[in-house]
């Protein structure tokens, strides 16, 4: 038996350690184990007599009490948002529902017109004003190029086809007449 | 995990509160013990002892129990305990009194014997790394074995009796200096 082993098997030992003839004879024999194994017995007498006062009736009785509330708390907590969903639970479903329906209604031709449709009108009102009040307006290279630019910046692909249902018959004219609509579209 | 317990776990999870209640009483005294052992602080081992039990109640539905039901309160307890040490650890470096230059920063259990050597060696007890001082306890006050403090701290074997030797070495040295 080597001294490694030996000194391994008694410092991970607990209470009363079973020795074999081979390690009895080793202990004997070996000045260091031998040390060893008697402070680890010592070690072991002295760490035994760290006791601690155990919990006391009054302290148990403190701690039930408070564990008993924090469980009622859950338990009121728990059941409380039981009854909530159970009374509610059809509402919020039907809510839910309607709100996946209105979310699907946006999607046309696998676009989805999110809230980019919105700004881009609202950027495009704010720019130029109402349609009724475009009459006055002169559609020129400017005036597309920033109308193409909004198309593009807000809707991404796909906004040439946006573009192309949303023109009045005179934007549609100058394009048609000024711009090869193919390379720009 | 023996039958009466078995069936008391079991009765506790379908809602029994007097079968959890029971679970409780039988338990309370090994986790108090070996909270207070981590912490050295009756009211804190206290708090976390009832809140070992409070979240064993809130989970006991996704206990499997393939391992015992004081391994799993063991388990609990110990996640605590560690929890309490980092955060104490952490408030420590946090000015928020004036310390004396001479205090430590654990504090001792109140050991009921308060000999000088005993004190020496709560205090090197109390000083050993936190998951050090966790197997040692395990080990040497619950008796626990090996392979059951490995699976409470979800570690190897090796490592746990690693840890262990390394404990007892450093209680060696401190009782060898002392002498």
């Amino acid at each position: 038996m080597d001294c490694g082993t030996f000194k391994n098997k008694i410092s991970q030992s607990v209470g009363s350690l079973f020795l074999d003839v081979d390690e009895k004879i080793h202990l004997e024999q070996c000045d260091q184990c031998r040390n060893f194994y008697e402070e680890y017995v010592s070690l072991e007498k002295e760490l035994n007599g760290l006791t601690i006062e155990p919990l006391s009736a009054v302290e148990f009785a403190s701690m039930q009490q408070k564990l008993d509330e924090n469980i009622n708390r859950y338990n009121r907590r728990a059941i409380s948002f039981y009854n909530l969903f159970t009374r509610y639970g059809a509402g919020l479903v039907a809510v839910g529902f309607l709100f996946f329906v209105s979310l699907w209604s946006g999607f046309e031709y696998g676009v989805y017109y999110s809230e980019h449709d919105i700004q881009s009108e609202t950027y495009y009102l704010a720019d130029y004003g109402d349609e009724s009040s475009d009459e006055d307006e002169t559609i020129n290279d400017e005036y597309i190029e920033l109308l193409l630019y909004d198309y593009t910046q807000n809707n991404g692909y796909n906004s040439g086809d946006l573009l192309l249902g949303d023109l009045t018959q005179d934007e549609f004219d100058f394009l048609e007449n000024n711009l090869d609509l193919g390379d720009i579209l | 995990m023996d039958i009466d317990n078995r069936e008391l776990v079991a009765r506790a999870k379908d809602g029994d509160r007097q079968a959890f209640d029971k679970l409780v009483k039988e338990n309370k005294d090994k986790m108090f013990a070996l909270t207070l052992r981590m912490t050295g602080d009756r009211e804190a081992a206290l708090d976390l002892t009832q809140d070992s039990f409070l979240t064993a109640y809130k989970e006991i539905g996704s206990f499997r129990g393939e391992a015992g039901f004081s391994s799993w309160l063991y388990r609990i307890a110990s996640n605590k305990a560690l929890n309490y040490l980092k955060r104490k650890k952490i408030l420590s470096f946090i000015p928020l009194t004036e310390k004396t230059s001479d205090s430590v920063s654990y504090e001792m259990p109140e050991y009921v014997d308060g000999e000088l050597l005993n004190k020496e060696l709560a205090l090197a007890v109390n000083s050993l790394p936190p998951k050090q001082k966790l197997v040692f306890n395990l080990r040497f006050y619950e008796q626990l074995p090996f392979g059951e403090i490995a699976a409470i701290l979800n570690k190897s074997e090796s490592t746990v009796k690693t840890n262990y030797q390394k404990a007892i070495e450093k209680l060696r040295k401190k009782l060898e200096g002392f002498r």
